[in-house]
């Protein structure tokens, strides 16, 4: 494959981005819920 | 933003696993990472390389460039619309303003990965990761023009406030997608004028190439659907807790100020840090030490 | 302005708490603004004409001079060889053809029958670039085309430069 590791770079920072991302606002949430009363929640 | 950290869990106690999932969000997560997974696969092993004007294998930066940018413009789009129905009075609520800002928060984050995945893409087929032409340059003007949207929604005032003005924003800075999207056929441009959404209706690209762009834009659209949902709901989570934080700031503030240990101020904990930051890990400690 | 002088006002006292957000906000607004006027200033003035075709370059050929501008046309087959310094060619567009001297190494994707931007100015009747850019097409095929039914796309559009 040509350019593979200009590809590889590519492909390694979407994913890495959206995979930090990702993970930064479930753990935000964890850290929201526990301070939020459930009946607010309006998901649960 | 302060009184967040400082807020106490009343609710330290509750044996249910606090968190922005649910049974429906975990099945979505579940298709959105199989569907990413068939895209790689689709991009790097089913399909074709390009002919060599096109640069070979360069053509497979078109699977993750082309759906980002696309649902960088829905995202832009949804903020618009929640926007315009917080404007509005008979619609206006808490709702629309928060899905706008997460909306609108990802429509930045796919922005950016369009530019970084065109940048590299161009570094091949054209020669440089830059240049200043119609389509880059106004699409880098929309990406700034997200952060500012996203930076008038950080701004400390008063909620009603900041809100109306980052709606406003948001419309505006909506304007600039249709400039964005029909830059390369109203200017001269390095960028290549459109393949799929063209004006006579013909796809410029053929079987598993087509197919494969179009699977990666169904690939993006459950990773936007995926991410807007948790990102809402931690923005609903920062709402409530910045609404019943009004009412205690004063006492926090009193607390702060060098009643720091004293057992009477119920609930408020000893900072663990001097004024912790959202973001920073001084204030990531504070609501551990109260879980349950 | 009343704004400005509260906005500049030491914000370490007691109230100074309150006038912070709004130094950020005013901090944030400038930054965001001159950053965009700089894009539009930067972007918008070389954007809107970001190049002229060979035919139109050669028409105002006396009154360009020297200046740099950027140049867009096809590489002509067989025109391209190897100088000490670079690589010389000929581009064409509409039927007007120009010679260049592109002095650098040009990107990997060049080659004849392809169009090009080249940055760079008239020297005598020639022009002379030191950046060159390559302009790919929206159609996109496959590489090894036989391999599918070619029931694809409109009759007659095979691989480019296959």
């Amino acid at each position: 494959m040509r350019f593979a590791g200009y590809l590889a770079a590519g492909y390694t920072i979407v994913l890495g981005s959206l995979a930090a991302y990702a993970a930064r606002i479930v753990a935000k949430g964890r850290r929201l819920a526990r301070q939020v009363p459930v009946e607010e929640q309006r998901w649960r | 933003m302060t009184t967040l950290r400082d807020e106490t869990t009343r609710t330290g106690a509750r044996p249910v696993p606090a968190s922005t999932g649910t049974a429906a969000t975990r099945v979505l997560g579940g298709v959105t990472l199989l569907a990413l997974g068939v895209l790689l696969y689709l991009a790097f092993v089913a399909s074709p390389a390009a002919g060599p004007s096109q640069g070979f294998d360069a053509v497979r930066f078109m699977y993750v460039h082309v759906p980002s940018a696309w649902l960088a413009y829905l995202s832009f789009a949804v903020c618009a619309l929640c926007s315009a129905l917080y404007l509005w009075r008979r619609t206006r609520s808490r709702f629309w303003d928060l899905l706008a800002g997460a909306s609108a928060e990802v429509g930045t984050l796919f922005i950016a990965l369009t530019l970084v995945t065109g940048s590299i893409w161009g570094r091949i087929t054209w020669g440089v990761y830059w240049t200043w032409d119609a389509r880059l340059t106004t699409t880098a003007v929309l990406f700034v023009m997200f952060l500012g949207y996203l930076a008038v929604r950080r701004v400390a005032l008063d909620v009603e406030v900041r809100s109306r003005r980052a709606a406003v924003v948001g419309i505006i800075a909506f304007l600039n997608v249709p400039i964005v999207h029909n830059s390369v056929q109203w200017w001269r441009t390095l960028h290549q004028e459109p393949t799929v959404l063209r004006t006579d209706l013909s796809p410029q690209i053929e079987g598993l190439m087509l197919y494969t762009l179009l699977f990666g834009v169904l690939t993006f659209t459950l990773l936007y659907a995926w991410l807007v949902v948790h990102r809402f709901r931690v923005a609903w989570l920062e709402d409530r807790l910045e609404a019943a934080g009004l009412g205690r700031a004063i006492a926090e503030r009193r607390a702060e100020a060098g009643l720091d240990e004293d057992p009477a101020v119920e609930g408020v904990p000893a900072p663990a840090g001097p004024a912790p930051d959202p973001s920073g890990p001084a204030g990531r400690t504070t609501p551990e030490v109260t879980a349950p | 302005m009343a704004l400005t002088g509260e906005a500049t006002a030491p914000a370490a006292t007691a109230t100074g708490r309150a006038r912070r957000p709004r130094l950020r906000l005013w901090v944030a607004g400038v930054v965001i603004v001159s950053a965009l006027g700089m894009l539009l200033v930067q972007g918008l003035g070389n954007a809107t004409l970001y190049f002229r075709n060979a035919d139109e370059a050669v028409a105002q050929r006396d009154e360009l001079g020297d200046r740099r501008f950027r140049l867009q046309g096809t590489v002509v087959g067989g025109s391209v060889r190897e100088v000490a310094d670079g690589v010389a060619f000929t581009i064409e567009y509409a039927g007007v053809s120009v010679d260049v001297l592109h002095r650098g190494d040009p990107p990997e994707l060049f080659q004849p029958d392809i169009p090009v931007v080249l940055e760079g100015s008239f020297a005598g009747e020639r022009f002379e670039s030191d950046r060159m850019m390559v302009k790919h097409t929206s159609d996109y095929r496959e590489e090894h085309p036989d391999r599918v039914d070619g029931d694809y796309g409109p009759a007659g559009a095979d691989a480019p430069g296959a």
